[in-house]
């Protein structure tokens, strides 16, 4: 058994084996070790210019006007009534339907799973062709409208981003090689998954694209990724959808969006064998038992071991495991039972 | 002044090369290099879908390289990249 008081003088390397034995205390510990010592560091700080607060998950959307700045402006938070600007209150009601969606579904109270309030940064930069999660909140660009187009009104761009920050807190992936393809995989899917619930769609009417809301008629493609067909969405997508061709260089952190095609593969072909409400289901409950080093081979393990968990409880179908063991041997990935 | 500067990552996740080879003047030249120079080696380790620029820079014989990653990008390297991008 492992006390979490006992950890903090077990190297990392005997907790991650730990971890990976199934240990949520040394997993837990290997996991906030890294937040604890950003938080020393600022602790003294915030203690002198804040004073104590409980938050409530709530939404505050600031309009950053532009400039390369976060949080210029606060123009809506939550309970607000609708503004102007048809891009903040966009990014209030996706963002609301990502947190209930967490709620609902797993009983996540938002992000970090104790009511972290969802801070939207909108209107970033000038013509900035991007969306991203900095550890605390999410900022989207207005897109040069020649290639790309308002990122916070897409959902599963929201998703996305969202799902970032419920990594970072419950399996903290670093975002390099695999683990980090499997950061940016969790992300995918958990985009595709809520796309499909804000659209009200099935997966045979889904279009299983990501990003192919802020993508203009001139971009030379219908979407950033394909879940179903990595390596289709647009021509410069170079994204596979097998172990095969595994992207080995060292751009865009060793491949995160590249290689994590092959998961995302995977994830679809998972999806057709046994339901996307039960691949939900397993795949959450994997993402609370990983750690900051898994890679595709130990995600597969997992993704069993949780599955197994959940069949014997009744929690999802009796083939579960073996849809997901033919899913992934699809793709190149398997593991031998020893 | 010859230039090659990659962005990449981002939620996109799409590379980005511009190489080429600009006049900037002689205080263009020097505000330029002064930003590169002030890049701190530090990243945000949380940050996620993030772009990082890597740039090189030739003036003569002397080689200039440095990477930032998107939120922390000097003013006059961006708008040294929106020049370039034109």
């Amino acid at each position: 058994m492992c006390k979490y008081h006992r950890c903090h003088i077990v190297p990392p390397y005997i907790l991650e084996e730990l971890a990976k034995r199934g240990s949520h205390g040394c997993k837990r510990t290997l996991n906030d070790s890294h937040r604890i010592l950003q938080k020393r560091s600022t602790a003294l700080n915030q203690i002198l210019i804040e004073d104590f607060f409980v938050e409530n998950g709530d939404r505050l959307i600031y309009d950053c006007k532009n400039q390369f700045q976060q949080r210029i402006s606060l123009v809506l938070q939550e309970g607000g009534s609708k503004i102007e600007d048809e891009v903040a209150n966009a990014a209030y009601a996706t963002s609301g339907f990502v947190r209930e969606y967490y709620r609902d579904t797993f009983g996540l109270n938002s992000v970090n799973g104790e009511g972290m309030d969802l801070v939207s940064n909108v209107h970033f930069g000038l013509d900035y062709n991007n969306a991203y999660w900095d550890g605390d909140e999410m900022t989207y660009g207005d897109g040069d409208n020649k290639d790309f187009k308002d990122f916070a009104s897409a959902i599963d761009v929201v998703a996305h981003e969202l799902t970032h920050g419920v990594t970072q807190f419950l399996a903290n992936l670093e975002y390099y090689g695999q683990s980090g393809a499997l950061n940016e995989h969790f992300s995918d899917v958990f985009g595709t998954i809520i796309k499909q619930q804000y659209l009200n769609q099935t997966i045979a009417d889904a279009d299983w694209l990501i990003g192919d809301l802020v993508v203009t008629e001139h971009f030379p493609g219908v979407a950033i990724r394909s879940m179903s067909a990595p390596g289709t969405a647009n021509d410069y997508d170079r994204q596979p959808d097998h172990m095969k061709n595994y992207y080995t260089g060292t751009a865009d952190n060793q491949g995160v969006h590249i290689n994590s095609g092959i998961p995302n593969k995977a994830f679809y072909l998972s999806c057709q064998e046994i339901g996307i409400e039960d691949c939900a289901l397993i795949w959450f409950q994997t993402l609370k038992s990983l750690w900051r080093t898994a890679n595709f081979k130990d995600m597969l393990v997992i993704l069993k071991r949780e599955g197994q968990k959940l069949v014997e409880e009744k929690r999802v179908g009796m083939g579960a495991v073996a849809g997901i063991e033919k899913s992934f041997r699809a793709v190149g990935i398997e593991v031998q039972v020893v | 002044m010859k230039y090659q500067v990659n962005v990449e990552g981002g939620f996109t996740g799409l590379l980005r090369e511009y190489s080429g080879e600009i006049g900037l003047g002689s205080s263009g030249v020097k505000d330029l290099l002064e930003a590169m120079e002030s890049v701190s080696g530090e990243r945000n380790q949380k940050l996620r879908d993030g772009l990082l620029y890597r740039i090189t820079l030739k003036e003569g014989d002397d080689v200039y390289r440095a990477d930032f990653y998107g939120p922390h990008l000097p003013k006059p390297i961006r708008d040294f990249i929106d020049r370039i991008k034109e």
